[in-house]
C-alpha cells in the first residue's frame, strides 16, 4: 500500500516534468523557431521577424490550407456517413457477431498504413485491378485515370481513417440506454424526431470524437497525398513535411505547424462543449 | 355501461420459446388505480409493455376505450409511462424534459410553458425547471418522470416498478404522494410492483400474477382476508399455510379439517367436499398462545414449543415448532406484559374466531 502510494506521488510529481519536458519545450521551440529567419547554410539565424506568418495569407499557402480543410472535412463528413450507421448496426447485433464484426475493422491496423495505401495506389492504377473490372464489366472502354485525383486522396484517407471514426461511435452507441428510445416513444416521438432529438445528442460525444480522430490525421497523412495524388492536391501535411525535409525552410514550417496545432486547440474545445452538451458528465475521461 | 376503459382480452406474448402471458384477460375502469401484483417473471412487467406499445402481442386483443390499438406504435397511443429508471433524458434540462411530450404533439409554446409550470408545480419542485436530470436526487427525478408523464393528460398512466429504486423512508412518501395525485388528477393508474404492501396500500385492485396468469383480482382488502389460493396468501402479507384434508362437511358451512392430526372445525368453501386436500392460511397476528404444561393436550388447538421471541418495536414476533415440526410465525402487538412467554416454553396455539381461511390445496409451493 506505502509502495503504491509513494509510487502514485511519484508519478504525480514527474507528470509536470514529462509534460514539461516532452510537450511544452518542443513547442516552445517550435514557436521560437517560427519567429527567427531562414537560413541557407545552418537552418536559422537569430533575427526575429513575424515573415513567416505573413507568408502562410500568401494566396498559394492558404489555398493549400482551404483545400487542406475541404479534403479532410470531405472525409470526415464520408466517414461519419459511413461509420454511423455501422456503429448503430454494430451495437445492436448479437454479441458474436458484434466480436467478428469488431474485429473486422481493427484487422486493417495489423498492416502498415503505407502499405495499404500502395496497395490501394495498384488498385486504382491505369492497369489496376479497379480498371481492369471497368473494363470487363463494359463499363468503359478504355481506362480511366483514378488516380492522382483529389478523389483518390479522398479514398486514401475514409479508407486509413475510417476505423477512428467506428470506434468512439461504437462506443457512444454502446451507452446509449434503449429506455430513453422507448421513453422517446412513448412521448409521442416518430422515428425521425428520436433520431433528431435523442439518439443524435446522446451520441454527440462520439461522433465529435471520431470526427476530431479522423479530421486531424486527414490534415496530416502527408503519404496519402504523396502516394495517391497529383501535384495540385498538396495539403498541409505534405506542406509541412516538405517545408521541412525538401525546402529546409524551418522557420516557415514551424510557423505553419503552429497555427495547425492552434487549429487541433479549437477542435479540442468544441469535443469538450459537445460532451457537455450531451449531460455525460464525462468532461474528463478523454 | 360503458365498455371498461383498458380491456386485454386473451392477450398473448412469448420470448424466446417461452410463454410470459399464454392469455390474459383484464378490464381496467376509468379513474381507477389498478396494481399488478406478482414476482419477477410473472409477466406483469410485460402486460405494461404490451400496452404502452413497446411490445406486441403475438395473439389476443388489446382496447383502449373500446378500440383495438394491437398495431398503434406507442407514439400514437394516449398512454404514457413512468419508467422504473425513469429514463429521463440526460442531455435535456428538467423543462425540456417535461415539455417533450408536449413539443412532440406541436402545442403552441404558450400552452406549453403553461402547462409544464402546472407539472413543475404539481410535482413541487418548481425550482428545478433549468437543472439536468444528473444534478436530481432519486426522488426528484422520480418525480420530474412523473411530471414528464402527467403533463400530457394521458388517458393511462403507467408506472413500472416506479418506486423501488428508492429507498425506504422516500418509498413510503411517495407511496402517499402518488395516490393523492391520483386522486387529484383523477387519472386512470395502472402500477406495477412485486412490493405487495405498496400494492395494498395505494390500490382500488390489486391483481396477483402468476406466470402470466392472474390468480386473483380485486379490492386489496379481498386479497388480503380471502385470498383465492395459497399463492395469494403466501404472496400478499406474511402467512402461515398448514396442509390438511377435509374429513367431513358440517351443516352450518363449516368443514372437519384435519390439521397436523387433529380436527378443527373451519368454514370452508361449499365446492370442497370430504377427501379434498387443502390449505389452511392463518395469519400471525391472528394466533394467540397459552402457556401448557407438557402433558396437557391443548384442546381444540396446535401445540408446540417457542423456538424465538423477536421484538420488532411495533410487534412481538414469535416462533412455535409445533409437535409435527411444522414452524409457526406469531405476532403480537407489544404491550410489555408478553415476558411471560420465553423460548422452550410449551404453548397451545389458537385463533382468533373465523380466522383461518381454507384455500384449495391447487397451487404447488
Amino acid at each position: 500500500m506505502r509502495l503504491s502510494e509513494a509510487m502514485l506521488t511519484a508519478g504525480r510529481g514527474l507528470l509536470p516534468v514529462w509534460l514539461l519536458l516532452f510537450t511544452l519545450v518542443p513547442l516552445l521551440m517550435v514557436l521560437a523557431v517560427s519567429l527567427l529567419t531562414r537560413d541557407e547554410t545552418g537552418f536559422i539565424t537569430p533575427e526575429v521577424t513575424l515573415e513567416n506568418y505573413r507568408r502562410l495569407f500568401d494566396p498559394f499557402y492558404l489555398k493549400v490550407f482551404t483545400d487542406s480543410m475541404a479534403m479532410a472535412g470531405l472525409a470526415t463528413l464520408l466517414c461519419l456517413g459511413l461509420a454511423y450507421p455501422f456503429a448503430y448496426l454494430l451495437s445492436r447485433v448479437g454479441l458474436a457477431w458484434r466480436g467478428v464484426l469488431l474485429t473486422l475493422v481493427i484487422v486493417p491496423f495489423w498492416t502498415n498504413s503505407l502499405i495499404r495505401i500502395y496497395a490501394i495506389r495498384s488498385l486504382l492504377a491505369a492497369k489496376g485491378a479497379m480498371n481492369s473490372l471497368l473494363l470487363a464489366l463494359g463499363l468503359i472502354d478504355e481506362p480511366v485515370r483514378l488516380l492522382y485525383s483529389g478523389w483518390a486522396v479522398g479514398l486514401g484517407l475514409v479508407y486509413v481513417l475510417l476505423p477512428f471514426m467506428i470506434l468512439p461511435l461504437y462506443s457512444s452507441f454502446e451507452k446509449l440506454d434503449r429506455r430513453l428510445i422507448e421513453a422517446a416513444a412513448d412521448l409521442y416521438a416518430g422515428r425521425w424526431a428520436i433520431f433528431r432529438h435523442v439518439i443524435v445528442p446522446l451520441t454527440a460525444p462520439g461522433i465529435a470524437a471520431g470526427c476530431l480522430l479522423v479530421f486531424l490525421p486527414a490534415l496530416g497523412l502527408f503519404y496519402v497525398t504523396d502516394v495517391l495524388g497529383g501535384s495540385r492536391n498538396l495539403m498541409i501535411g505534405a506542406l509541412l513535411k516538405d517545408q521541412f525535409l525538401e525546402a529546409r525552410d524551418w522557420p516557415f514550417g514551424s510557423a505553419a505547424s503552429l497555427i495547425v496545432i492552434v487549429g487541433l486547440f479549437l477542435l479540442m474545445g468544441v469535443y469538450r462543449w459537445a460532451q457537455r452538451w450531451a449531460g455525460t458528465g464525462a468532461v474528463d475521461d478523454v | 355501461m360503458p365498455p371498461p376503459l383498458v380491456e386485454f382480452s386473451a392477450v398473448s406474448k412469448g420470448y424466446d420459446g417461452k410463454n410470459v402471458l399464454p392469455g390474459l384477460d383484464l378490464e381496467v375502469h376509468e379513474g381507477e388505480f389498478l396494481t399488478l401484483l406478482g414476482p419477477s417473471g410473472c409477466g406483469k412487467s410485460t402486460a405494461l409493455r404490451l400496452l404502452a406499445g413497446f411490445e406486441s402481442p403475438d395473439g389476443g386483443e388489446i382496447r383502449l376505450e373500446g378500440a383495438v390499438i394491437n398495431p398503434l406504435p406507442p407514439e400514437q397511443r394516449p398512454i404514457n409511462t413512468v419508467f422504473q429508471s425513469y429514463a429521463l433524458f440526460p442531455h435535456m434540462t428538467v423543462e425540456e424534459n417535461i415539455s417533450f411530450g408536449l413539443r412532440m404533439k406541436r402545442l403552441p409554446s404558450s400552452e406549453i410553458r403553461q402547462r409544464v409550470s402546472e407539472a413543475l408545480e404539481m410535482v413541487r419542485l418548481p425550482e428545478l425547471a433549468r437543472r439536468k436530470p444528473g444534478q436530481l436526487s432519486g426522488g426528484q427525478q422520480q418525480r420530474i418522470a412523473l411530471a414528464r408523464a402527467l403533463v400530457n393528460r394521458p388517458r393511462v398512466l403507467l408506472l413500472d416498478e416506479s418506486l423501488s429504486a428508492l429507498d425506504f423512508g422516500l418509498r413510503k412518501a411517495m407511496q402517499t404522494e402518488l395516490k393523492v395525485l391520483q386522486r387529484f388528477v383523477g387519472l386512470t393508474f395502472i402500477f406495477v410492483t412485486h412490493d405487495q404492501e405498496e400494492a395494498l396500500s395505494m390500490s382500488d385492485r390489486v391483481a396477483v400474477m402468476r406466470d402470466g396468469v392472474i390468480q386473483q383480482i380485486g379490492p386489496p382488502r379481498d386479497i388480503y382476508e380471502t385470498p383465492a389460493n395459497a399463492f395469494v396468501a403466501r404472496f400478499v402479507g406474511e402467512s402461515n399455510l398448514l396442509e390438511g384434508v377435509i374429513t367431513r362437511r358440517l351443516d352450518d358451512g363449516r368443514a372437519d379439517i384435519a390439521i397436523e392430526n387433529r380436527i378443527f372445525p373451519l368454514s370452508a368453501p361449499l365446492c370442497l367436499s370430504p377427501g379434498e386436500r387443502v390449505v389452511v392460511l392463518l395469519r400471525p397476528q391472528d394466533l394467540q398462545m397459552e402457556i401448557v404444561g407438557p402433558k396437557q393436550p391443548g384442546e381444540g388447538r396446535l401445540t408446540g414449543v417457542i423456538k424465538d421471541r423477536t421484538y420488532k418495536g411495533m410487534t412481538l414476533d414469535t416462533l412455535i415448532r409445533l409437535d409435527s415440526g411444522t414452524v409457526l410465525r406469531a405476532s403480537e402487538f407489544f404491550d410489555g406484559d408478553d415476558a411471560a412467554l420465553t423460548p422452550g416454553q410449551r404453548v397451545a396455539v389458537g385463533w382468533t374466531p373465523n380466522s383461518p381461511s381454507v384455500l384449495p390445496a391447487d397451487a404447488p409451493f
